[in-house]
């Protein structure tokens, strides 16, 4: 086999072995360490390889981001911060028709500034807002679709460990892409609530009417206390990062800090609760760093076969364009998405259309941005949408299968298709604050 | 995850490597609380006094591969790993043996896997204690390299285990129909 075949059979068997249910972080390992011996002829050198990647590369204090930004979303959750957004929202938005499900959004693209991952969202706001939707009358797949879509928001609005992880993977700038997921976070929230007031006026067949409005109403001095806390850690950390008084690593220490305050300001720390939380914090932590340390090997095996170089010439010599390889490059993403997690995607694909799309001299911030809308597709396609999964396995009502939760969550896929082409077409939104 | 839970009644051997798991996961996370204090200290201490705490960039970096190494054992016993259980959720509406088989196969690459780590970090890792190296900045302020090393060690090592315990009581559940009905 040359060393291009390796390449293209490394990817081929890395698919089939996550079918298989392996371990990602094993199989990216195991097909690293076999191919470089095939490549290079010696045990030594793959050895060397994963031992490397396993000791320096992730020696970073950049990689101080992960746990950090982990063991805030986890104190957040721990503080009940989800609930209070939520009830706020509910109140702010009481008069609009469909105004629980923009409620919904809303309290999410919050949540989202203060926490990095949508699963925490999807699974927050499953136990949060499903119930209180289907009670005021909503259908129950509008109810779960709702939260799928919303928990989107989670990965695209700053803090998020997906845009730590392209960042590390592309070598950019952490603080720039966090900048750079706000204004798209927002455009997104928004596409979705007026989304949900259409349909809630022109579809109200898969809305459901919202009949009873019988909630009490809360107080403005209450809103503003529930709310108060969570400000406060936004303004911290993403005001820290804007202000550029932290890097990002210094504002998940400070973040992480603040959160920890809150919840104990909240009385929701005791002994027991510190325990779970260390223990939540470090198995995320240890999966996601564990898959980049695989990641990492792999991608140096990549490097080894030339094949990034070879699809670099092959792309070129299709005269596809940059427009071209972008609309390819983003149908793979989506395509893979139904397959992947969003993790996956981006540690098998990034080593392979950076050297492609890097000679067009793109801004990979924006890069960035536009491929993250696109594995986050991923999280609500069938049959591997992970959102949906988190929601089925959040959900205390049997009546609510799988399929109502994908087709509730389709129309919001939909929308981030669109959401793809304006950052393309207006990319500005991307780096108007870098 | 649905897997794992459809355990065999664990064995004494496994409730123990489990708790050691658990053990060096709080270490772990402590560490972590640790990497947030002195991070606070410095951004404080630089903001505040104009004095920010030596070294703080260097002894983070360093402590990162520690953490997530003591992490990884009981991440990995409480089936956090990274995996897509789609098929195999599948296969074991059919058949549960195969799915168990087949999980048991995906555990022994892991098992192996980390075996094949262990035997290309460990000079390395003994170079670092025999030589005496250090973490932070030369002339300002070090802390000796070996617990950060030593740590690893003992996150590489007790994965390993944890993956074989896994696939032992995979293949055990394969074979006795019984158990997982």
């Amino acid at each position: 086999m040359s060393n291009i075949e390796i390449g293209l059979a490394s990817i081929a068997v890395i698919l089939v072995l996550i079918q298989t249910g392996m371990h990602v972080a094993i199989a990216l390992m195991a097909v690293s360490f076999v191919g470089v011996v095939l490549v290079k002829g010696k045990f030594a050198i793959g050895g060397a390889l994963l031992s490397q990647a396993a000791l320096d590369s992730v020696a970073r204090y950049s990689f101080g981001v992960i746990p950090l930004f982990v063991l805030m979303g986890v104190l957040v959750g721990a503080s009940g911060l989800g609930r209070d957004l939520f009830d706020v929202a509910g109140q702010l938005f009481r008069r609009f028709r469909g105004g629980l499900g923009i409620a919904t959004v809303f309290a999410n693209a919050i949540f989202a500034a203060v926490n990095g991952t949508s699963i925490a969202s999807a699974s927050v706001f499953t136990k949060v807002a499903v119930p209180e939707l289907i009670r005021q009358g909503y259908t129950p797949r509008f109810s779960v679709g709702v939260v799928a879509g919303s928990s989107v928001l989670g990965m695209l609005i700053p803090p998020s460990l997906l845009l730590i992880l392209y960042g590390i993977l592309a070598e950019v700038s952490i603080g720039d892409l966090f900048k750079a997921g706000i204004l798209p976070g927002i455009v997104l929230a928004v596409l979705f609530s007026v989304a949900i007031l259409l349909m809630a006026r022109f579809a109200s067949g898969f809305t459901g009417v919202s009949n009873r409005l019988d909630t009490a109403p809360i107080a403005t001095s209450e809103m503003l206390l529930k709310s108060a806390p969570v400000v406060a850690l936004i303004l911290l950390v993403l005001g820290g990062i804007y202000g550029g008084f932290f890097t990002p690593t210094e504002a998940g220490g400070v973040g992480a800090l603040g959160a920890f305050l809150v919840a104990q300001f909240k009385g929701r720390l005791g002994w027991r609760e510190i325990g779970r939380i260390l223990i939540e914090t470090g198995q995320v932590t240890a999966s996601i760093t564990f898959l980049i340390i695989a990641a990492h090997m792999y991608s140096r095996l990549l490097a080894l076969t030339g094949l990034p170089n070879a699809m670099t010439d092959l792309l070129a010599s299709w005269n596809l364009g940059l427009t071209g390889i972008l609309v390819l490059y983003l149908a793979v993403i989506i395509l893979l998405g139904t397959i992947l997690d969003s993790a996956s995607i981006l540690l098998i694909l990034l080593p392979l259309i950076l050297p492609v799309v890097e000679p067009f001299g793109i801004n990979l911030v924006w890069f960035g941005i536009v491929t993250i809308i696109a594995v986050e597709i991923g999280l609500l396609t069938p049959p591997l949408g992970v959102a949906c999964f988190v929601i089925k396995s959040n959900l205390d009502d049997d009546r609510i299968g799988l399929s109502d939760i994908f087709a509730g969550a389709a129309p919001f896929a939909l929308i981030m298709v669109a959401m793809i082409a304006i950052v393309m077409i207006a990319p500005w939104l991307a780096l108007a604050f870098i | 995850m649905t897997i794992e839970s459809r355990a065999a009644p664990p064995l004494a051997a496994q409730r123990i490597l489990t708790t050691i798991a658990l053990v060096l996961a709080i270490l772990g996370g402590l560490g972590t609380v640790a990497i947030m204090a002195m991070i606070n200290l410095d951004v404080i201490g630089r903001g505040a006094f104009s004095t920010p705490l030596p070294a703080t960039a260097e002894i983070v970096s360093a402590s990162i591969v520690s953490i997530v190494f003591l992490q990884l054992p009981y991440a990995t016993a409480s089936g956090r790993a990274v995996r897509s259980d789609m098929v195999i959720g599948r296969i074991m509406a059919r058949s549960p043996r195969a799915a168990l088989l087949m999980d048991a196969m995906n555990h022994l690459v892991g098992t192996i896997m980390l075996a094949v780590l262990l035997r290309y970090i460990w000079p390395e890792i003994e170079s670092a204690i025999a030589d005496r190296e250090t973490v932070g900045l030369y002339g300002v302020f070090t802390l000796p390299r070996w617990p950060f090393v030593l740590a690893v060690l003992a996150g590489c090592i007790m994965t390993c285990v944890v993956y074989a315990m896994l696939t032992i009581s995979l293949f055990r559940m394969a074979f006795q129909p019984e158990r997982h009905t």
